[in-house]
Order: structure tokens, then sequence, then C-alpha cells
């Protein structure tokens, strides 16, 4: 009966892992309540090797190197940004209003340089409050520890 | 013959015009979209609003701010923005052209471009020197060089504007060449200008908090610079003949 409940336990919670880690160790895939999927990752040095330049752009791009992340990103005025995200693209609903890929995170500030801030918008994740970031993904430094989220968000004028 | 012993423009010339000088500015805009910090918009609407006159300029910046949204879409701060920046660019500009009967600047213009001039290379050098740009550190090291690259192009300006003052002061001649550097300054002013007006209209219209508005304004500063040297580099070299071949329009 232990064995029936432990096997039982176990099983639920690689169900659990395998739903909640869609992409890879290192991303972990978040459904909202829409259905929409967002991909969470936080810095690891193990993925790449990190020093100050190296962007989240440069991280992201390893992990698709490892086969942990699918995602297209395009130059634009201000840096690279986010074109699609595991085959789910930017979707315009009108001149005013549609979906975009947005990133949040917990890197706050640092070095006395503000990289997100909660009055562009916040984003829950395992109990922590992400912030909008102030950066794109070419202009944002990839700080381990710290846990950047791609976010398939509504935005409307 | 200059702009203001010439005939104005027809009302209808005037329309064509607007409209023509709205697609250039547009296109130009849409083509150099992916280049960072590269834009013809201003040299295109000074040159214009300068031969044209102030409704002209006036009435293009608006029509322009308007049309551009169908390209780059409706956002509430950026339309905002434009529409307070660009009227009144070509409203600036055009005055001062009006203002041109092809003799020299006043000695009190020429000390104002001295002390443009010498406000906005000090300011850029105070900036890199004392690191009061906190602007994130992949872009740190692009940010201080350009603040020293763009003093030291305002101090070269100054230098220059200085030297063919006091040239000529000796012989005929030269005083195109200051009213160039004149219109030059201003046009770098009021690019530092566009920015600092995004730096409160932006962070109100989204109602960020003092510190969002204190990151998004140094943000800002990845744009500015590298557009503050453009439009120098863009007005200083073309606005002598292209305001001269506009010239041949009217």
């Amino acid at each position: 009966m232990n064995i029936a409940k432990r096997l039982t336990a176990a099983a639920s919670a690689a169900a659990a892992a395998l739903l909640l880690s869609g992409c890879g160790g290192n991303v972990v895939k978040v459904t909202n309540d829409d259905g929409s999927a967002n991909y969470v990752m936080t810095v690891d040095a193990d993925v790449t090797e990190l020093d100050e330049q190296t962007t989240l752009y440069d991280y992201m791009c390893a992990l698709r190197e490892a086969g942990e992340l699918t995602f297209e990103a395009e130059l634009g005025e201000y840096g690279y940004f986010i074109v699609s995200v595991e085959g789910v693209e930017n979707t315009a609903e009108s001149a005013t209003s549609g979906y975009a890929w947005t990133i949040y995170t917990d890197l706050s500030e640092l070095d006395g340089v503000i990289y997100s801030d909660a009055s562009y918008d916040t984003w829950e994740y395992d109990g922590r409050q992400l912030a909008s970031a102030n950066y794109g993904i070419s202009g944002l430094p990839a700080v381990e520890g710290y846990t950047y989220a791609l976010v398939y968000s509504h935005y409307s004028y | 013959m200059y702009i203001n012993q010439r005939k104005k423009l027809s009302a209808a010339r005037e329309t064509a015009f607007i409209a023509l000088t709205c697609a250039l500015m547009t296109g130009v805009q849409f083509a150099l979209s992916a280049v960072p910090g590269v834009e013809f918009v201003t040299v295109i609407l000074l040159c214009t609003s300068y031969v044209f006159g102030a409704r002209f300029g006036c009435l293009t910046g608006l029509a322009f701010s308007l049309l551009r949204c169908l390209l780059f879409g409706f956002y509430p701060a950026v339309v905002a923005v434009y529409c307070i920046y660009f009227p009144l660019f070509g409203l600036l500009f055009g005055t001062i052209g009006r203002g041109d009967d092809g003799g020299g600047l006043t000695f009190k213009l020429k000390i104002c471009v001295n002390l443009v001039l010498a406000v906005l290379s000090a300011a850029a050098f105070a900036a890199a020197a004392l690191e009061l740009v906190k602007v994130s550190r992949i872009y740190r090291d692009a940010v201080y060089a350009m603040l020293w690259a763009l003093g030291g192009i305002f101090t070269a300006l100054t230098i220059a504007f200085d030297a063919v003052w006091l040239a000529s002061r000796k012989k005929s001649g030269g005083e195109r060449a200051l009213r160039c550097f004149f219109v030059t300054a201003l046009a770098a002013l009021c690019t530092v200008a566009f920015t600092l007006i995004d730096d409160v209209v932006s962070p109100l219209i989204l109602g960020l908090t003092q510190r969002g508005a204190l990151a998004y304004f140094y943000a800002s500063f990845t744009a500015m610079l590298p557009q503050t040297a453009c439009t120098v580099v863009s007005v200083g070299l073309m606005f002598t003949p292209l305001t001269h071949a506009l010239k041949r329009a009217l």
C-alpha cells in the first residue's frame, strides 16, 4: 500500500514537472489562465559562460543551442526584440492592440542601474512578483541567480 | 534674392509640398528605422520649414506626426510627444528662415550660438566624467564613449564657429557658414529637447512612478546620443545645399 502511494506520488510529481518544464531543465513553461504559455529562466553559469557583457539575448541563444528554448528575434532600432517563442508569434489585433512577448524579471536594480520597475507592469511567478523590464533582450544583462520570464502579454493603447 | 523677398507659396502648391515632404519624411524614417540613431527627418523638416516658412513647418510637423502612426502604430505617448515637438520644431525653423535676409547673424545671436555649444559640450563632458548616466552595463561603455565624442564635436563646432566669426570680421564672406553653424547648434539643442520632452510626457501617460521615470530617463540616453550626433552631422552637411535647392522651388 505504501509502495503504491509512493509510486502514485512519484508519478504525479513527474507529470507536474513535465507540465512545468516543457522545454528543458533550465526553462520552465508556465501556462496562464487564458491558456497562453510563458517561459521562465533563472540564469545559471552552467548554461553558458557569463561575464559583465553577457546579455539575456546571449543567454537565450545558448539555451537555443542546447535545444532548451526555441525563439526568433529581430534587430530593431533599440536592439533585438523577440518575434516568436516556441512558434508563437507576436500578433497585432489592430493598430492599437495585440499580443507581444515581453520580459519580466526580478533583476530590479544593480550597481545603481534600474533594470525593471513595478510601475511598468508586474507578473506573478512562484509567489514572487517580477517587474516589466526597462530594456530589451539585448540590453538586459544575464546575471546569475536572477529570473527572467518571457510572457505573452496582451497590449492595448 | 533671399527667402523673405520671394513670393509666398500658393495654397495649392503649399498643400502639395506639405504632402510631398510628409511622404519623404515618413519614407525616410521607415527606411532607416532599423538603423540605430540614424535619422534624416530632422534635416528634411528643418530645411523645408526654413525655406517655406513657419506655417508650412508647423502643418508639416503635425501631419507627419499623425501619418507616421499608420506605419509605426498609435502609441499615445509617442503620438503626444511627436505632436508637441515636430510642429514646434517646424514653427521655430520656419520663423528663423523667414528672418534670413541674407545678412549676417546679429552679435547677440553669435553669442547665443557660443553659449548653446558651450552648454552642450560642458553637459556631455560632465555627464561622461562624473558618470552621471546610470544606464544598463551592456550599453555603459558605448554611452560614455558617445558622451565624450559629442563633447568633442560640440567643442570643435564652437572653435570652428569662432574661427569663422573672427575671419569674417577681417574680410567679407563666411556669414552663410555662420548661419549654418547657428542652425546646426539649434537643431542639436532641439534633438536633446525632444528626448527630454519624451522623458516627461511618456512617464506621465504611462503612469510611471518616480523611480520608473528615472529609469526611463537614463535608458533614453542610448537613443538620444546617436540621434544628436546624427543631427549635427546631417544638418551641418546638408543645410546649405538643401536649402539652396529648395529655394529654387519657390
